[in-house]
């Protein structure tokens, strides 16, 4: 056996243990970094809860004399199309949105605490709201608001958050 | 079990991990613009992340747009000289830019899917495996598939169990509010679970059972591990037309030769056969 083979073999059964200890949860974001590297990857496809929801993310514009413009969608779930099984790449895009929302909202469903309004996934849709969405004419601000539907052809709604309003 | 095991299964998981590579790349591609500033993944927002890594000049430059096109261009290129089989030393030098290229991703993205990871997992294996082969050196080339079917069968019991102790897949009531989304559902899907409510219990208690029972397949005969392999294959290829998550099939198969030859060095170490 060689030195650097037996080196490597011992290296990789180290590997395997540390990602064993990573399995129960990412502690910190050193962890979440290895975690999305591949290297000490934490696997729980689809468990222990998975989330059986549609996120959708509308935008408002509050004009300057105080009325509120209507709401416009800025994410719905897209009609999947027959050739996903080759080609999808919405998927890569909405693990973000669902990443984003759960750093606005984990902490609130899972602790009861309050929402968290300047989270890294709270600025980065807002950054999004702000600029992917042409300003209404007259507005002054704009507000967000996070809405999970649920089931198809029998959907029902529910507003899972709503954001200040901001000026631009 | 010889050098020339290695080889053959590096050329077959060579060959699953240029396709991950090249879907995972080409569909990174289709989603640039989230990349320009004011998108969804704009640097100046996720430069605010907790870490000096984040901070540096050179990750500005680095993660900026055009930077963005250079690694993903890079990764393309790898991912289609891996497609042409290669001998081992292009190959390792095609994994090492596949590995490079998918961390500095792994860095910028905020979160990453279990494909990424398994692709990264079957890479890494894959470019141990490689080196083992180059260097004539059996156990170099075993320690690559070690970690690749290690961290396999770590995948599978790790989901079956998580599965396991979630009341909601136990009683198979997870099933179809899944299956109902349009994010990770499909309606033909929803429609056949809520029109045989019955078989969504056996359904869950099939994928726990299977994933948690992974490991045992290592000490089946050689037909019996194949028909194991082909049902997990099969598996990933309905959730790839079910939920749409097309590059899950080609980073899980990348790993099944590891699998194999593991199986075969311990069912010989074992007196198996």
């Amino acid at each position: 056996m060689s030195v650097v083979g037996g080196l490597a073999v011992a290296g990789v059964v180290l590997g395997l243990g540390r990602t064993i200890a990573a399995q129960p949860r990412l502690r910190q974001w050193r962890d979440q970094i290895l975690n999305n590297a591949g290297l000490f990857p934490q696997w729980k496809f689809y468990g222990p809860d998975p989330i059986g929801l549609d996120i959708h993310i509308v935008v408002r514009d509050r004009m300057e004399d105080g009325r509120p413009h209507a709401w416009h969608a800025l994410l719905s779930p897209d009609v999947r199309s027959p050739w996903a099984f080759l080609w999808c790449p919405g998927k890569q895009l909405a693990a973000t949105w669902d990443w984003y929302c759960d750093l606005i909202l984990g902490p609130h469903l899972r602790a009861d605490s309050p929402v968290e309004g300047y989270s890294i996934g709270y600025l980065a849709i807002l950054r999004h709201c702000m600029t992917a969405h042409p300003r209404t004419p007259g507005a002054s601000r704009r507000q967000f608001a996070i809405v999970h539907s649920f089931g198809r052809e029998d959907r029902t709604l529910e507003m899972a958050f709503i954001s200040v309003e901001h000026p631009w | 079990m010889d050098l020339a095991a290695l080889a053959a299964g590096l050329r077959y998981s060579g060959l699953a991990i240029g396709l991950w590579s090249l879907l995972s790349t080409l569909e990174w591609f289709a989603q640039l613009r989230a990349f320009a500033p004011g998108g969804l993944l704009a640097w100046d927002v996720l430069a605010l992340r907790p870490g000096r890594l984040y901070q540096n000049d050179w990750a500005q430059k680095l993660y900026s747009p055009t930077g963005m096109i250079a690694i993903l261009s890079v990764r393309l290129a790898a991912a289609l000289v891996l497609l042409v089989a290669p001998g081992p030393q292009t190959a390792l030098l095609a994994l090492t830019a596949t590995i490079a290229m998918s961390l500095l991703m792994a860095l910028r993205l905020p979160v990453s899917d279990g494909a990424d990871k398994m692709g990264m997992v079957a890479a890494c294996g894959a470019a141990l495996a490689a080196a083992g082969v180059l260097r004539q050196d059996w156990m170099l080339g075993f320690a690559g598939v070690l970690w690749s079917s290690g961290q396999l069968a770590l995948a599978y019991v790790m989901s079956g169990y998580v599965k396991l102790i979630s009341r909601g897949w136990r009683d198979g009531s997870v099933l179809l509010p899944i299956m109902s989304t349009h994010s990770q559902g499909a309606a033909w899907a929803a429609r056949a679970v809520a029109a045989v409510p019955r078989l969504a219990l056996p359904f869950s208690w099939l994928v726990i059972v299977t994933e948690l029972l992974f490991p045992l397949a290592l000490m089946l005969p050689f037909a019996g591990l194949v028909t194991v392999l082909a049902f997990f294959a099969l598996f990933h290829f309905a959730i790839a037309c079910i939920m749409g998550l097309n590059t899950y099939f080609w980073a899980f198969v990348a790993t099944y030769p590891s699998v194999v030859i593991l199986s075969t060095v311990l069912r010989r170490s074992l007196g198996l056969g």
